[in-house]
């Protein structure tokens, strides 16, 4: 528990941080599990193929695999990034008072201007 | 094999209409750093990155994406599919996770480079010194790699050279006919010279290879006493490489010095657009060449084996490339590869706002979708219009396509330029970026910083430009001899920063009770870790999983280093915080707190 009052714009992040990383884990296994039971280690199995149209296509455990749940995971980015995470105020710039990147010389000082 | 048509003018001409355009781009982003403080203009870009600059330019294509990445689907098939699928995940995480807190942190702190940003939020010299050395540790390996492989690509667009060298292993030593004559002349008795003979006019990608041919053919006293003078004549100038090497560096140093971060951004939004035009336009054109996928997968696997097709892939010397171990693995190595590195997290630094970070998941969530998938079945369809290419040879799989395809088309050579920019393009925009990373962290996190706590803009841009033709110097240098396997050193690079930095940057943005001890404890943990796996590597028998090649981690439980370079540095960074005093509580309020009004604070 914070002795103060914590940026709200902290909780949110923090809240969107965890459902992008549930979405991570769902996908790692989603994937890699669907690519491992279709397509791996069965050499004299028969390739089925999922056709798309104008010469597209793909081997099913591909397309079941990653090229579905790439499209998914495009629409979901779309409503998170629109439909779900808060804009915020990302606050002001934090003036240093080491006075760096003060102009030098009358070139600068024109540059700065 | 298929005769390789050789580039034309056309070619060329686009690759310096390209150089051009960066150079341009350099200028104008020139005039919009004069307008604010040097460092922040020059570094930072004044905090005012848009959401196609952001999301176009923050992942981590570099010249792996259009060299190592198509060479392994054309050498193992289908399952690269699955190598590359974390990709699918890469825009939510870059900017979901972190981007918008540390949009937020890097204002507060007012930091305008990585290691600083740790510096300002622990408030410890120590932390920022340590970020910085695994900075210049991972950025400069990986951004001194990438000038072969923009040198290699002026070569080939070379009109009518007859070359192409993409591949980091091609035969580049070579014992011709003026070699023999050179060894005769210099002593080398004749018995010697017939049992050479048969190696004559054959190439070698490695000093080694030809070392060990010359053993199998000498007496080992001959072998020991003639060895170093057929490696000398072996290897001659290539002064087309050199060529390329002086104009690559000279280019993208130039607009790098003249722009900054706002040039290398820039460049890099436009080169991103000239791939993704690169990729469709060769998909348009390899799918119906092959005669459709199934086709081409078909002859792939008549060439190859059923491994093409299926997983764990096809590979000629018999390895498994992609186990389950691995497959899980790069998943992880893709989606914090994205957000772990320090050239993205700067990026993320300068965005204008949140709501242009939430419009970049949505642009480079379509971005990726469309050059990743496109490129694995463009080089499907390689395998098949183009058998045969041996191992050395895979990574030109892209230009060899390229120049096959549009050889004969209206405008065909420039057509060959356009899609022969997207590689040039992504290395060009790998090496600004990082150059402006490693060049802000010697100007701001250590002469700044510790030297010279008020130095003037005067000093601090030409310290920034001295530091930038250094480096384009040095790299160079070490260049003219260039490193092998480029593709390991992507990995390497990409693997390092993300097991270095993604648990100190999960702290400071989310543990109130991180201390400055846990975070250096991660980062050095995460960053050690992934180098003794790569040194451990060198050692160990070729276990016979990943790719091919003589440099390779150690794949502890089949595993990619990188799960266990962020364990570890999970461990590390939770056990020294909570084992250390807390912070201190005004640096953690200042942090986390509601940020207060002038008049309140």
């Amino acid at each position: 528990m914070l002795p103060f009052e914590e940026d709200p714009t902290i909780s949110a992040a923090r809240r969107e941080a965890i459902v992008v990383m549930g979405l991570v884990a769902t996908t790692l296994i989603y994937s890699s599990t669907t690519c491992y039971l279709m397509g791996y280690g069965a050499e004299d199995r028969k390739l089925h193929f999922v056709e798309l149209g104008w010469g597209v296509a793909f081997p099913d455990w591909i397309f079941w695999g990653v090229v579905v749940p790439w499209g998914v995971c495009f629409v979901i980015g779309a409503i998170f990034a629109f439909g779900w995470m808060q804009d915020a105020e990302l606050g002001e710039e934090l003036e240093e008072d080491d006075g760096s990147s003060q102009p030098a010389s009358p070139a600068d000082r024109k540059d700065s201007e | 094999m298929n005769q390789l048509p050789s580039a034309g003018y056309g070619t060329l001409l686009v690759l310096v209409l390209l150089i051009a355009s960066s150079i341009w781009l350099g200028t104008k982003a020139q005039r919009v750093v004069k307008k604010g403080e040097f460092l922040k203009g020059y570094f930072l870009g004044n905090r005012g990155l848009g959401a196609w600059a952001l999301a176009l330019t923050a992942s981590v294509q570099s010249g792996g994406t259009f060299m190592g990445f198509p060479s392994l689907v054309y050498t193992h098939g289908w399952i690269v599919g699955l190598w590359i699928a974390g990709y699918m995940v890469v825009p939510i995480t870059t900017f979901g996770i972190v981007g918008k807190r540390l949009a937020q942190l890097s204002r507060r702190t007012g930091a305008l480079t990585v290691p600083d940003l740790f510096r300002s939020r622990f408030n410890s010299p120590a932390l920022g010194l340590v970020a910085l050395v695994f900075v210049l540790i991972f950025m400069s390996s990986m951004m001194i790699a990438q000038f072969k492989a923009g040198a290699l690509i002026m070569k080939i667009a070379w009109p009518n050279s007859g070359v192409l060298a993409l591949s980091e292993e091609a035969g580049s030593l070579q014992l011709d006919s003026k070699a023999f004559e050179h060894l005769r002349s210099h002593g080398v008795p004749g018995d010697v010279m017939e049992a050479v003979r048969p190696l004559k006019d054959q190439s070698f990608a490695h000093p080694n290879e030809l070392k060990s041919a010359l053993v199998s053919r000498l007496s080992a006293e001959d072998a020991q006493k003639y060895q170093a003078k057929f490696l000398q004549v072996a290897e001659p100038v290539d002064w087309l490489y050199l060529g390329g090497l002086v104009i690559f560096g000279l280019t993208v140093v130039g607009y790098t010095v003249i722009g900054g971060f706002l040039a290398a951004v820039w460049t890099d939004l436009f080169q991103s657009v000239m791939m993704l035009f690169g990729v469709v336009l060769l998909l348009v054109l390899a799918i119906p060449a092959a005669g459709g996928m199934v086709h081409a997968t078909q002859v792939a696997v008549e060439q190859t084996g059923p491994g093409f097709a299926l997983g764990p892939g096809f590979s000629p010397d018999g390895r498994a490339f992609l186990p389950f171990g691995l497959a899980f693995s790069f998943f992880f190595v893709w989606v914090f590869v994205g957000f772990g590195s320090p050239a993205s997290i700067v990026r993320v630094m300068a965005s204008k706002s949140t709501a242009q970070i939430r419009k970049s998941i949505f642009l480079l969530g379509g971005y990726n979708m469309l050059i990743y998938i496109p490129l694995v079945l463009i080089c499907i369809c390689g395998r098949a219009i183009i058998p045969g290419l041996p191992p050395g040879q895979t990574d030109e799989i892209i230009p060899r396509l390229t120049l096959s395809l549009t050889n004969g088309l209206p405008g065909g050579s420039l057509l060959a330029g356009l899609v022969l920019a997207a590689p040039f393009g992504a290395v060009m925009a790998t090496v600004s970026g990082y150059l402006v990373v490693i060049a802000s962290g010697v100007v701001r996190d250590i002469y700044q910083r510790f030297l010279r706590p008020h130095a003037s803009a005067y000093e601090e841009r030409r310290l920034t430009y001295i530091v930038m033709i250094s480096i384009g110097l040095l790299a160079f240098a070490l260049n003219i001899y260039p490193v092998a396997y480029l593709q390991t050193f992507v990995i390497f690079s990409g693997s390092g920063c993300a097991t270095t930095f993604v648990v100190p940057t999960l702290m400071a943005a989310y543990w109130p009770r991180a201390t400055s001890q846990g975070a250096i404890a991660a980062m050095a943990t995460g960053g050690l870790t992934l180098i003794a796996f790569y040194v451990v590597g060198i050692f160990l028998p070729d276990p016979m999983i990943g790719q091919i090649g003589s440099v390779r981690p150690a794949f502890l439980l089949g595993l990619e280093p990188i799960i266990w370079g962020l364990a570890a540095s999970l461990i590390a960074g939770i056990g020294v915080s909570l084992l250390t005093p807390a912070p201190a509580p005004e640096l953690v309020e200042r942090m986390f707190g509601l940020e207060k009004l002038p008049a309140e604070a």
